[in-house]
């Protein structure tokens, strides 16, 4: 149960940035992969709804507004494999990390610390169904380390802006920069991706590069 | 009798001076971090006299290569590039730290060593005689690694978490100056026809490995070092001096 604690403007943002993504990742799950639209999912979902703000200027005044939308448009498809890779591996992972790291911060409030535990443990819950959809819908080892490249590098590569307008407004708050919520995320994708019979070697230099630019 | 080699457009002239240049230079900074090492433990003295030498032919056999193919090397770029190494190195020395030279030069330089050098071979034939020179110098690096390896691991059996402590504190100013180096020369690369982003990950996941082996977890080796590279990668994108 989350609490109806009153959000400021700080962590007001940091929901509304979470739930585009979230409501994006009910929409295109319940479309193209329905096995990871979850009852944690859906829970979540309306447990963040009322700390979230939806309008055209919820991001306005801070850098986070472009960004997001770029990072919307490259995310979304109705394409089974590019809401597996993007959806379910990357931004889960991306969310994931989120959680982990604000609900850990001891600048969290209550209501903020509840809803990263629910946000967590949903994540947590899609990540472990991810290994056995990848396999069934894709397949393993070089034809999804393929996949994935060519699924996600315009997800990876407007992720950098994205962390621009996440430190801006977030650094001071909760202390933390993206570059490290990036290393920790790519070493969960690293790991899974090992897990997943992926060669190790060229995915991680198909990371760097992505995240490079290059 | 070897080949001659083909004339060289402006870009890739000036990019194979650098990387030669780094090469060679960097080799002999490689050679007197071994010396350093040497007068640390008289134990292993010989060993790592025998390791500086091996580096120091790298050194003479990359600059032959190098003149045979009628490419200078870029000596400035080089000492750019490697005056905050030997800074470091000094600054360990006067602490009579044989371990933290052990970390910078066995895992942090070599990484770069190691993961240039491999993705070099596949065009190493555009430079009659580098293949020779590149594939020996290759073979000798894996065979410093092996001891390193060796000696870490017995030296922190059973210790990791002060091996953790090492690494960390070697590693902040380390990486930064070497994963800084990798940053800088990613253009270079690619104008010669390697692959940049796959040298920059080829050592990151070959100095991962190398952590895991001394008793890193996995996750945690792929953390701790993407950790340190991520500032640099973003520094890189957005058209920063990584160092």
């Amino acid at each position: 149960m989350v609490s109806s604690h009153t959000l400021d403007r700080v962590d007001s943002l940091f929901w509304t940035l979470v739930y585009r993504f979230e409501s994006l990742a009910a929409v295109q799950y319940a479309v193209a992969v329905p096995e990871l639209d979850t009852d944690a999912k859906r829970s979540f979902l309306a447990a963040l709804a009322p700390h979230a703000r939806t309008g055209a200027d919820a991001f306005a005044g801070t850098a986070l507004g472009g960004p997001v939308a770029t990072l919307v448009a490259s995310a979304t498809s109705d394409d089974a494999r590019h809401v597996l890779i993007v959806q379910g591996f990357l931004l889960e992972l991306l969310g994931q990390t989120l959680y982990r790291t604000f609900g850990a911060s001891a600048a969290a409030n209550d209501t903020t610390r509840a809803l990263c535990t629910a946000g967590g443990r949903a994540a947590d819950e899609a990540l472990a169904l991810l290994p056995g959809l990848l396999a069934a819908r894709i397949g393993a080892g070089d034809v999804l380390l393929q996949t994935f490249m060519d699924e996600s590098q315009a997800t990876l590569a407007s992720l950098d802006a994205l962390g621009e307008g996440i430190d801006e407004v977030f650094a001071e708050r909760y202390g933390v920069k993206f570059a490290d919520l990036m290393g920790d995320v790519a070493a969960e994708a690293i790991a899974m991706c090992v897990e997943l019979g992926m060669d190790r070697r060229k995915f991680v230099a198909f990371l760097t590069g992505a995240l490079m630019g290059i | 009798m070897m080949p001659a080699p083909a004339p060289l457009a402006d870009p890739e002239r000036v990019a194979i001076e650098k990387l030669l240049g780094l090469a060679i230079f960097g080799e002999k900074v490689a050679a007197k971090i071994y010396l350093l090492m040497a007068e640390l433990k008289p134990e292993y003295r010989e060993l790592m006299t025998k390791f500086a030498r091996m580096e120091a032919g790298h050194g003479g056999s990359f600059l032959a290569a190098a003149r045979a193919n009628g490419i200078e090397p870029d000596r400035a770029f080089a000492d750019n590039e490697l005056g905050y190494l030997i800074s470091q190195v000094d600054e360990h020395f006067a602490e009579r730290n044989f371990d933290a030279l052990t970390v910078v030069q066995g895992f942090i330089v070599e990484s770069l060593a190691i993961a240039t050098y491999e993705s070099f071979l596949p065009i190493a034939d555009k430079f009659p005689g580098t293949r020779d020179a590149f594939s020996a110098a290759l073979a000798d690096e894996n065979y410093h690694v092996d001891w390193v390896l060796r000696y870490l691991r017995l030296r922190y059996f059973d210790a990791t978490d002060e091996f953790r402590v090492l690494a960390e504190r070697v590693n902040v100013k380390g990486i930064d100056c070497i994963g800084g180096t990798m940053m800088n020369i990613t253009e270079y690369l690619d104008a010669i026809g390697m692959s940049g982003a796959y040298t920059a990950g080829a050592m990151m996941d070959g100095y991962t490995r190398l952590l895991e082996t001394v008793g890193f977890t996995q996750k945690d080796a792929t953390k701790h070092v993407v950790g340190m590279f991520m500032p640099l990668i973003r520094k890189y994108r957005h058209g920063e001096k990584t160092k």
